[in-house]
């Protein structure tokens, strides 16, 4: 053990952090479920009451519910465009790092920033894209107070910032691919898009896969495009209310933690099935 | 440097850390929440105090600082849509009246006062400023449609001259307002003093129904608080008016400074109300709670309460401060109307109403279910009947009766 000791202690801060920041806060929500606290004062042991609100809360099956739709509106279209713009930037060959960067920095812009611009460009009245839609004859649209054009503005911001960081692990996924593979096959006379269908969508599974896992867990987290866009109360008929921005409201806006950190386990338990099916997934793409 | 010596560093790091110095006074406040120049002031009359802002989720970092036991400040900001959360532990904060507050109590607002008192009698806010509130209405556009502001008394008053104007412009930016304003005018709120829940009462369906005539009506712009369609709106006069509270006017400035001049204030229709405002609170954790609050009332003397005004806009809880003829100036943004003689006013007659800890929590439903009926076309009798049973069982959650 004392020979170690270096070792040990240089991999000490990870253990630390996750400790403190990682199992500690799931270790107490899991406990504050039980429990009724307003944050200050003596928590009161509740049993099962909150786990019976939560199931009987028509708010946190609308939460999950939006959440859904709002993931599946995004990720959608999200992963779509980046393939198709991964294969196209990998296939011309001029100013491949300039796309690069252009593409990687939505994901890295500061998201209230860009949720204050987004809301400038859905708002109803005055907004750019209404603008633009009665311009070419098309009638305004209520982007920001309809149930479904709250969702299309939340899952359009998410798709416009994510598009670029996932068309980049593609391009890194296709440049994987070996050339001669592909000189196979167009020799064997396959046209471009069998090439596409038949030989790089199949070798790219493990990499669309991890995409795929990846906007699984971002988009059941959906909090901060919702807040800036709609409020924290989801605005009107709640369409923006996702699952997160329930936990946040009730926990920190009411002061009801104990409710909060029962949000939290419903929560742990979609993502638990959601994870569920993405590693039965993986499994099978595993079998041959 | 050798292993040891960066151990020890690591040590002694891990030591600063953990020790709290608890030299002098601290203060939190938000920015713009008291006069610059005061605290300046304070700090070289009172050596020690260290004025800290602490920004935005502000109610947030207090709980938890309050709920870790650690760095709470000594003195504290609240904001008055904040002080009822506060009151189920108001034993956090120390009973200002065991060291002398009704002594200045004459001086200040009365129903500002009590809404620094929780329900068992113990005083944790000292008044800091006032939210009165006010009619602001577009001149312009109600001379072109012969509309008298004077003649505007009450809410019927009110929802006539919007259906005047009604083919030109709204009278209301949404629902939610009506509904906040009325209930703001009311003794009574959502839970009385006994923690009975009282949203079903009379009380409440009558604003809520005002809110609703106000939507049958087509007077309202059913453009939601924040959204970036608001301060546009209000710059072109495509909605003529806007009940707020006085420091509303900081906003409408900066919100729609085309619009300068067009501008006038007259009383709320349906009488005086209060929106907003905040205190100033000693925690338990202060070792020096004599001195702390000798802090906070030279802090908020009438005199400091002008200088707040004059810099901030903070609307006065002291009626000596009204007087002051700093104070009554001409505004040009609203056509060079002395606007404070008619916050003034208001701020005399608010009621003294009672705020539980779930107001905000229960309140948010009947203002979701309003933005409903306004945004979604939800029929209102539905809307009603959903609020209640949201608020019924949140009531029961909480262990109101």
């Amino acid at each position: 053990m004392r020979k170690y000791l270096p070792q040990y202690l240089a991999i000490s801060p990870f253990f630390l952090l996750f400790g403190v920041f990682g199992l500690f806060p799931m270790v107490f929500l899991g406990y504050l479920a039980f429990h009724m606290w307003d944050g200050i004062g003596e928590m009161k042991f509740v049993g099962l009451d909150q786990f019976k609100f939560l199931v009987t809360d028509d708010i946190f099956w609308l939460s999950l519910v939006n959440t859904l739709e709002i993931w599946v509106m995004s990720t959608v279209p999200t992963l779509f465009l980046g393939l198709v713009i991964a294969y196209v930037l990998h296939s011309s060959i001029k100013f491949t790092t300039f796309y690069r960067i252009a593409y990687f920095v939505p994901s890295v812009t500061s998201l209230v920033a860009v949720a204050i611009v987004f809301g400038s460009i859905f708002s109803s009245h005055f907004g750019l894209l209404n603008a633009v839609l009665e311009w070419i004859g098309g009638g305004a649209v209520p982007w920001l107070t309809s149930e479904w054009g709250i969702k299309v503005s939340i899952s359009a911001l998410i798709v416009w910032q994510w598009t670029g960081y996932n068309a980049i692990i593609y391009l890194a996924g296709l440049q994987a691919i070996s050339g001669e593979v592909l000189d196979a096959a167009t020799v064997d006379g396959a046209s471009r898009w069998q090439v596409l269908w038949r030989i790089v969508i199949p070798m790219m599974k493990p990499v669309i896969l991890f995409t795929v896992i990846a906007s699984t867990i971002g988009g059941l987290q959906t909090f901060t495009e919702a807040q800036i866009l709609v409020g924290e109360e989801g605005g009107p008929g709640q369409s923006g209310l996702t699952m997160v921005l329930y936990l946040y409201q009730q926990a920190f806006k009411h002061n009801d933690f104990g409710y909060g950190a029962t949000i939290g386990v419903g929560l742990f338990l979609v993502v638990l099935v959601f994870s569920i099916i993405n590693w039965r997934l993986v499994q099978q793409g595993e079998r041959p | 440097m050798n292993r040891r010596a960066f151990l020890a560093l690591m040590g002694l790091a891990a030591a600063g850390c953990a020790t709290e110095s608890r030299d002098g006074m601290t203060l939190w406040m938000w920015s713009g929440g008291l006069s610059e120049k005061s605290l300046e002031e304070a700090t070289t009359r009172f050596p020690g105090l260290r004025p800290l802002k602490a920004g935005a989720q502000f109610k947030a970092k207090l709980m938890t600082n309050l709920a870790g036991k650690s760095h709470v400040p000594d003195i504290t900001g609240l904001k008055g849509e904040d002080i009822s959360a506060f009151f189920p532990n108001a034993e956090e904060f120390v009973d200002l009246r065991t060291l002398g507050a009704d002594r200045f109590k004459p001086q200040y607002l009365d129903w500002k006062w009590q809404q620094g008192v929780t329900a068992a009698g113990r005083m944790i806010g000292f008044p800091i400023d006032t939210g009165p509130t006010g009619l602001y209405y577009r001149q312009d556009v109600f001379e072109r449609h012969g509309v008298k502001a004077e003649s505007i008394r009450t809410w019927e008053d009110y929802f006539d001259a919007g259906v005047v104007l009604k083919q030109d412009a709204s009278m209301i930016l949404n629902l939610r307002l009506v509904y906040n304003m009325v209930m703001a005018q009311s003794k009574r709120q959502l839970v009385d003093e006994k923690k009975q829940y009282i949203g079903g009462d009379d009380h409440v369906r009558h604003a809520w129904d005002l809110a609703i005539k106000a939507h049958q009506l087509g007077i309202n712009a059913a453009m939601q608080d924040g959204s970036p369609d608001v301060n546009a709106a209000l710059t072109t006069g495509e909605v003529a008016s806007m009940i707020g509270a006085s420091w509303a006017a900081a906003d409408l400035k900066a919100g729609a400074p085309d619009s300068k001049g067009l501008w006038r204030v007259a009383p709320t229709p349906g009488g005086a109300a209060n929106w907003g405002g905040s205190f100033l609170s000693i925690t338990k954790y202060c070792r020096e709670p004599e001195k702390a609050f000798e802090i906070v009332t030279w802090l908020l003397t009438p005199e400091q309460q002008v200088r707040g005004f004059l810099e901030l806009g903070l609307f006065p809880s002291t009626p000596d401060a009204f007087a002051s003829p700093d104070l009554r100036q001409p505004d040009d943004f609203f056509g060079g109307q002395i606007i404070v003689d008619t916050f003034a006013e208001s701020a005399k007659q608010v009621p003294v109403a009672y705020m539980s800890p779930w107001e905000p929590r229960l309140a948010q439903l009947f203002y979701d279910e309003l933005a409903n009926v306004e945004t979604v076309g939800k029929p209102p009798e539905e809307a009603w009947r959903d609020v209640q049973h949201k608020a019924r069982r949140i009531a029961d959650h909480v262990g109101l009766t």
